[in-house]
């Protein structure tokens, strides 16, 4: 029979173990995928570090700060946008004019330079999300059982971000996959979201 | 075998029809000689190589690439990322007057729609219109004042960058020391005109315009006529019930084909008052497609077809005896493409609608040596209708801007005199659109100092010392008187993205 021949790599043996080794290892994948072990492709966990250490857990947590107070445009446009610098230096031209960690911001300010912050939650171009629709429709409804407390506004931002206020740097909670997305547009109030063409156009 | 030939009788391909002995040794083969390969690489090796470039390509998709967010410094305050501001403007493309609604996005102007409440084009667009836009993101666009350095001769093409500080001492010397000509097109501006009075009182400059549509014909026309100002008069062809055209494009090029285009579409309806559109013309345009008759004639008959017209008409019309004697001596005895008796049937049909069709000449087509009378001809014509006051308009209110201005010929003939030492070219590109440009091109030559304040590197700016780019409609404040008595303003929805002023700030 050709596969008795000397080589070790060319023996029945060896291409048996292999093919079993790789069904196992191929079952073992898809078992890990399947119950969460494991995901590929999607960013859940991602926490780059910002170019100014901002943290959340103490202007939200413990100064308790309105999301809106700085992502002003959430409640109306498609972007919660990423605040000005003339936001950060409505309370900091006074605020900690000695902190060394706020050096850095201040030359921004001075130099009339716009700080690169590190976008954490991406989602692909081929599906667009708007906040505005999302944010009245959270804020609206008290029945929805994956939100902790149902009434303060920023409990429509921690259904899909996290509970922010316990991040010293933002963290990307949620995977933002597409059925991560349509767990909720398929509940029996938001029937008529349940289209392709609500996220992709 | 010869069974077998007889049953494939009539799939034979011609080699086994021939059957010679190349073809039988071939045959025997069960695969045909490969085609060339690369060298050194069969096809086993090709799939093995492009299954491990795959492989290793895709290995280096393991992260994805990093984004950022970068916010305002101060963020102005009408700017709300992610919602769009619009912006009503006007603009006046040398021939036509639109109002504009800009769509701008974070200070960016992305989209330009026709206003629906500005009188002028209700909402009507034309392709230069909405695409004016894109020439104000033109990576070609000059971004910064250039400066030629010429030799003697005028046959190098060095520039170097100009800068202001050096610029304007430099300009305003040579500015006083007289001789000054400002070149434009037809420019509507109220704003711009009382500064060019006030630039031509200070250096005593001569203002001349050329217009390469040739309105000041018809203007002149119009003036001789019916008297009052030299201005172009206004047509009503949403009151017409027929439209007799004699080589004038209207719905495409004429004037204004935004604004004749609703007109026309107005009394289109297929109903009992649907219009009828006759059309005489040459080249097809986009008015003959839509008459209901076109004849095809050749320009040099649009007056004899003109006469034939008024010949009919003043055979029914008491007291015109003789004028149409003395009408009927320009005629030619040269037959024309159409037969006379289909002339005079139009002209039978519009003396049933008097006072309610229209007949329209000029244009591109009908621009020759004997344009005036055309126009002239047209105009009476249209007054023996009862047309005027109606579907002609010559009564308009008056406006500052006549097409009487010196012509462009008048500054050939000064600058080759030598009159003319500073010569200030402003939206226009004579060296383009000016037809004997070798005339233009060594007149100018005799100018000390060309200035040009066009966008671009084009004809007329590689023949001047000084480009000084003007900045783009979108980007300036400027006012539009395009039709009498209607004024609309333009603002700037961009900050400027060139370095450079505008023709006013210049001046």
């Amino acid at each position: 029979m050709f596969l008795n021949i000397d080589r070790w790599w060319s023996r029945k043996w060896t291409g048996l173990c292999l093919i079993v080794l790789t069904l196992l290892g191929l079952s073992g994948l898809i078992y890990a995928l399947t119950n969460n072990i494991i995901s590929i492709g999607y960013n859940d966990g991602y926490q780059p570090d910002q170019p100014i250490p901002f943290s959340h857990k103490l202007h939200v947590g413990k100064y308790k700060m309105d999301c809106r107070y700085c992502h002003t445009s959430v409640e109306e446009s498609r972007h919660a946008s990423i605040p000005s610098l003339e936001i950060c230096m409505n309370c900091h031209l006074n605020i900690k004019t000695n902190s060394p960690v706020l050096k850095k911001l201040r030359k921004h300010f001075d130099e009339n330079r716009p700080v690169r912050w590190k976008k954490v939650h991406l989602l692909p171009d081929f599906v667009r999300f708007h906040h505005a629709p999302h944010i009245k429709a959270l804020s609206q409804k008290g029945d929805l059982s994956f939100i902790p407390d149902k009434r303060a506004i920023r409990q429509s931002c921690y259904a899909c971000h996290g509970v922010v206020e316990n991040m010293d740097i933002i963290r990307q909670e949620s995977n933002l996959s597409m059925g991560w997305c349509v767990n909720c547009h398929r509940q029996q109030e938001n029937e008529k979201l349940n289209q392709c063409s609500t996220c992709h156009y | 075998m010869k069974e077998e030939k007889k049953e494939n009788k009539y799939w034979l391909s011609l080699e086994q029809w021939q059957n010679d002995k190349s073809f039988q040794e071939q045959a025997q083969k069960e695969f045909m000689q490969p085609a060339s390969t690369p060298e050194g690489l069969d096809r086993r090796e090709f799939l093995k190589l492009m299954g491990a470039s795959l492989a290793l390509s895709s290995l280096s998709c393991v992260r994805r690439p990093t984004e950022q967010l970068v916010p305002y410094v101060k963020r102005p305050r009408e700017v709300i990322p992610g919602i769009p501001n619009y912006y009503a403007s006007s603009f006046y493309d040398g021939g036509e007057g639109f109002g504009l609604i800009v769509q701008t996005r974070e200070g960016r102007p992305i989209k330009v729609e026709g206003n629906p409440k500005h009188p002028s084009n209700t909402g009507g667009m034309s392709a230069r219109a909405h695409s004016h836009l894109l020439s104000l993101y033109d990576p070609e666009r000059l971004k910064e004042p250039k400066r030629h350095l010429f030799n003697k001769t005028k046959s190098n093409k060095e520039r170097i960058r100009a800068f202001y500080d050096e610029m304007d001492p430099l300009i305003v010397e040579e500015l006083k020391k007289g001789g000054v000509a400002l070149l434009t097109d037809h420019y509507p501006s109220p704003a711009s005109f009382q500064l060019i009075q006030d630039f031509k009182s200070a250096y005593g400059a001569h203002h001349f315009v050329w217009d390469p549509n040739g309105l000041e014909v018809l203007a002149s026309a119009k003036q001789k006529c019916f008297g009052g100002q030299a201005s172009i008069p206004k047509y009503h062809l949403d009151r017409a019930e027929m439209i007799l055209s004699i080589n004038c494009d209207f719905l495409g090029t004429f004037l204004s084909p935004t604004q004749f285009n609703k007109q026309f579409s107005r009394s289109r309806k297929p109903n009992k008052k649907m219009n009828r559109l006759v059309v005489f013309e040459s080249p097809l345009s986009l008015t003959g497609t839509n008459a209901d008759e076109r004849y095809r004639i050749s320009p040099s008959e649009n007056v004899q077809i003109l006469l034939i017209l008024i010949d009919e008409v003043l055979k029914v019309t008491s007291g015109f005896s003789y004028t149409r004697r003395s009408l009927r001596y320009l005629r030619t005895s040269k037959p024309l493409s159409v037969s006379e008796e289909k002339i005079r049937m139009q002209a039978r049909r519009l003396l049933k609608l008097k006072g309610r069709g229209l007949v329209l000449s000029g244009g591109f087509a009908g621009q020759s040596k004997d344009e005036e009378s055309l126009h002239i001809l047209t105009f009476f014509l249209n007054s023996l209708l009862n047309n005027v006051g109606s579907t002609l308009e010559v009564d308009l209110p008056r406006s500052i801007f006549t097409y009487k201005h010196p012509p462009i010929s008048s500054l050939i003939r000064r600058l080759e005199r030598g009159h003319i030492r500073t010569l200030i070219i402003h939206r226009t590109n004579p060296l383009y659109s000016y037809p004997q440009t070798q005339e233009l091109l060594q007149a100018m030559k005799k100018a000390e100092l060309v200035i040009y304040t066009g966008s671009h590197m084009d004809e007329t700016a590689h023949h001047s010392h000084y480009v000084i780019p003007d900045l783009h409609d979108l980007e300036k404040w400027s006012d539009w008187e395009f039709e009498a008595g209607l004024v609309s303003l333009q603002q700037p929805t961009v900050r400027p993205l060139i370095k450079s002023r505008t023709f006013e700030d210049v001046w």
